[in-house]
């Protein structure tokens, strides 16, 4: 039933925001950032078990923990530049939310660099 | 992290607005810019404290 909150809210908040928007825009921006917050709080809540399962299924296959921290962290990069992009675009600020996407991707790459490496590494064992 | 902060953000808004127009009829455009500025710097303050509190849970939850 947590999603009909979610909804209403969101849909509270678009008509609100169908009223402040036209008068003013800079309002309008904050209120959608907020209500994009709100509903990411309520998100976050709901992936708290998801990580814990990631976690437990990680120790059984003897996975070690360093991998899945380098997954959740990529999870945390792309949640948190989704946030910025998103409320840049709904702005109309489209370059801004470019440059924030960009930086989100390079981000992931560089965080993934360990990966490839080990990668690379396991294929070369497998050809030599 | 409640509703209430959008019913605070979306009040400080529609007052914010009604108080423009209500000043820009009367003839003080300056007083009304200024009544703006107030709006958008409390509700900026208002934001911020929960983004930063927002950016904390994210923190601790992905390690990052």
């Amino acid at each position: 039933m947590e999603i009909a909150k979610v909804v209403a809210a969101g849909l509270v908040v678009v008509v609100l925001l169908g009223v402040i928007r036209p008068q003013r825009p800079e309002m309008g921006v904050l209120l959608s950032l907020v209500a994009g917050v709100y509903i990411l709080y309520t998100v976050i809540g709901w992936i708290t078990p998801v990580i814990r399962l990631l976690e437990d299924l990680s120790l059984q296959a003897k996975v070690s923990l360093q991998y899945l921290n380098l997954i959740l962290k990529i999870i945390g990069v792309a949640y948190l530049a989704e946030i910025g992009c998103q409320v840049a675009r709904d702005a109309g600020e489209g370059a801004i939310a470019s440059k924030i996407e960009l930086a989100g991707k390079v981000l992931i790459m560089a965080l993934s660099v360990p990966i490839f490496s080990a990668v690379m590494q396991a294929v070369l064992r497998l050809l030599a | 992290m409640t509703v209430d902060v959008i019913w605070q953000i979306a009040g400080i808004g529609i007052l914010v607005a009604v108080i423009y127009s209500v000043l820009k009829q009367a003839g003080r455009d300056d007083m009304a810019w200024l009544v703006a500025l107030g709006g958008v710097t409390v509700a900026l303050w208002v934001v911020i404290r929960l983004i930063n509190q927002l950016f904390l849970t994210v923190r601790t939850m992905f390690q990052l």
